[in-house]
């Protein structure tokens, strides 16, 4: 009965955003979609790209744990027949599928729409380097998110993250491994991007586990 | 059915500015529990470590049987809690979460909820945030009357009602125990509501329980003796007596332990007992956290 | 029939009182006729909103002065008393009878009187009957 109310409050708060993932995902494949036209659009669209993808990742952030936490709405779900471990798992779960669902449609349109068209399938490595990045981002807001209370914490992730992003792809960009095969019409995995991409992955995990691990030790909810 | 529904024993909690000592409460099945105290003091701490919501530091906690926080999913099936700071989806309808709710408890009336609606006079189409105070609380003590759990935390659920709103609510409180198999423990500082419909009082101060007992006894107890003390004659010290103030002849002592034999014994001692009266909740409850903050400083 | 029970805030009575009072006055004036069967506790705490120790504390004491009788796990009845009635209403004008006379000698009157204020109070109420008609 329990694992029944945790599914209830993921599909509930998936429920809630809805618009927010949905406008998303249809931005997202917009950008994705104009990227082929011209070397302009290719700019043009990879940046909205990244852009909406972040959007997404603070709006669901800020509007599902932060705003329910301020909004005392806390109260009313914590008092349901859930433990404080199960609302911190739907609450972290019913989050990620609205991130993750998204992401991975556009990630699969972004390799779709290489393959597809003129531009080269060279810079693939690169574009899923950066698409993974931005999975890791989300995951350590989320986990911030999840664990305090504080908006400067929040303020400060989001600013790293936002910058970070801005270093990353030319410091991507100039390294040889990227450089030499992005044009080339074959996507290349070199090691060190492979393994640029495994500790991405790792630490988004790392973030989501340890959050998850001290918000159920925390004694006190409200 | 001889367990209590709600059980704490020594519970502690330490913050930074506050502490809540040595918390004892008992609420007997067919009872319903008056928590008073004054801002502060430590009610809604105390109600959410009986939800789980905050982990006491020392001490046993057990709501139907349960012990708390580690079963507290499985108590939570069937105590129904509603806090003044609470809210509701504010962008959703009080439909929507009628639905939400009864999809989570078996035991979700629809009939009486139909007829509550009707009774506070809300609209299940209305988003949360389009409705008055009075009505949003009255919207979620809906949500939880209409699962007619067996136990209800209730704080603060009369607190910024209009009269009318007030004494539906009561009525419906009430109307809880008809089934002497259900309680209610509410906190308030709304002492007249109180001293209405509760069948216990439990009154807390600064983080302690200072007095706890039925209502009857406290209003059995409790009275302010209004006496003429001509010169030369000197009160005795009686056991029980709160507070004594005089003004020249006249003293008016405050005692929580009155039998008629007091009136004697006051007369022995050459004093005239000019009125004796009988004191309002509020009284008692002020007359005792006045009393028993003195005795801490001493 | 048991909801027309009321319990005045203001009144500064003990709510247990207030109750017996007005289930005797019921009693006294034969809308609860002997052996008739009265709400249960629970039932009447909820009618008029009062706790449920208070009912039972008026029923107990109801019990006590044979104005009610509760049969084990039955519920209570209107005691059979023949002369209940009248017994209810000589004790509710005694009641107010004890009180004027308190309040005579503490103000100071003689038997006396308040014989003949009582006499005068009497006419005076005869008199107001008579112009109503």
């Amino acid at each position: 009965m329990n694992s029944s109310i945790v599914l209830q409050l993921i599909l509930k708060d998936l429920y809630l955003v809805r618009w927010i993932v949905a406008s998303s995902l249809a931005a997202g494949l917009v950008a994705i979609a104009v990227m082929p036209l011209s070397g302009v659009a290719a700019y043009v669209g990879g940046v909205s790209l990244i852009c909406t993808i972040v959007i997404l990742n603070i709006t669901l952030v800020m509007s599902t744990v932060v705003q329910e936490r301020k909004d005392k709405v806390l109260l009313f779900i914590l008092s349901l027949p859930i433990s404080t471990t199960q609302y911190v798992a739907a609450k972290m779960a019913s989050n990620a599928i609205a991130f993750i669902g998204p992401w991975v449609v556009l990630t699969l349109a972004v390799i779709a729409m290489i393959g597809s068209s003129a531009i080269p399938d060279g810079i693939l490595p690169f574009l899923i380097t950066v698409l993974v990045y931005l999975l890791m981002y989300y995951c350590v807001l989320l986990g911030v998110a999840v664990v305090s209370e504080s908006s400067a914490w929040h303020a400060v992730v989001i600013t790293i993250g936002n910058i970070s992003v801005n270093f990353l792809i030319p410091l991507l960009l100039s390294r040889p491994s990227v450089y030499t095969h992005r044009t080339g019409a074959e996507a290349v995995w070199t090691g060190d991007l492979v393994s640029v991409i495994a500790i991405e992955v790792a630490a988004g995990v790392a973030a989501l586990v340890a959050a998850y691990f001290v918000r159920s030790r925390t004694a006190d909810f409200v | 059915m001889n367990e209590p529904l709600l059980e704490l024993d020594g519970v502690d909690k330490t913050y930074r500015f506050f502490k809540l000592s040595a918390v004892a409460l008992r609420l007997e099945a067919g009872q319903i529990m008056g928590f008073v105290g004054p801002n502060g003091a430590g009610k809604s701490t105390t109600i959410r470590i009986a939800m789980g919501m905050i982990r006491q530091d020392r001490g046993t906690v057990r709501v139907l049987g349960q012990p708390i926080p580690a079963m507290q999913a499985v108590a939570k099936r069937d105590i129904g809690f509603v806090s003044e700071d609470m809210r509701l989806h504010a962008g959703l309808t009080l439909d929507w979460h009628m639905t939400f709710v009864s999809s989570i408890y078996p035991g979700w009336d629809a009939s009486y909820a139909a007829q509550l609606l009707e009774r506070f006079n809300l609209h299940p189409e209305q988003a949360i945030k389009a409705l008055s105070h009075g009505e949003r609380v009255k919207a979620t003590l809906l949500l939880v009357l209409a699962r007619r759990p067996r136990l209800l935390l209730l704080d603060e659920p009369t607190t910024g009602l209009d009269p009318v709103a007030r004494h539906e609510v009561l009525a419906e409180l009430m109307d809880v125990v008809r089934d002497d198999r259900r309680a209610i423990l509410f906190s308030s500082h709304n002492t007249q509501d109180v001293e209405q419909i509760s069948d216990y009082i439990t009154f807390i101060d600064r983080g302690c329980i200072i007095d706890s007992s039925d209502k009857e006894t406290f209003l059995d107890g409790w009275r302010r003796l209004h006496l003429d003390v001509p010169p030369g004659a000197t009160l005795p010290e009686l056991r029980g007596v709160v507070e004594t103030r005089t003004s020249g002849r006249l003293a008016v002592v405050t005692t929580r332990a009155y039998s008629p034999e007091i009136d004697a014994v006051y007369e022995r001692a050459g004093a005239r007992v000019a009125d004796v009266q009988r004191m309002s909740l509020e009284e008692i409850f002020v007359a005792n956290v006045m009393h028993n903050r003195r005795e801490r400083v001493a | 029939m048991h909801s027309d029970l009321v319990i005045s805030q203001t009144d500064r009575r003990p709510m247990y009182l207030q109750i017996m009072e007005q289930i005797r006055r019921r009693v006294a004036v034969g809308d609860w006729r002997p052996g008739q069967e009265i709400p249960s506790i629970r039932t009447l705490a909820a009618a008029v909103q009062v706790s449920v120790i208070t009912v039972k504390r008026a029923y107990l004491e109801l019990e006590r002065e044979g104005v009610i009788v509760t049969r084990q796990g039955k519920g209570s009845v209107v005691a059979e008393a023949a002369d209940l009635r009248t017994q209810l209403r000589r004790d509710e004008i005694d009641e107010h009878l004890s009180a004027a006379v308190g309040l005579a000698l503490q103000l100071g009157l003689t038997a006396r009187d308040l014989e003949e204020r009582l006499r005068e109070l009497v006419e005076e109420q005869g008199q107001r009957n008579e112009n109503e008609r």
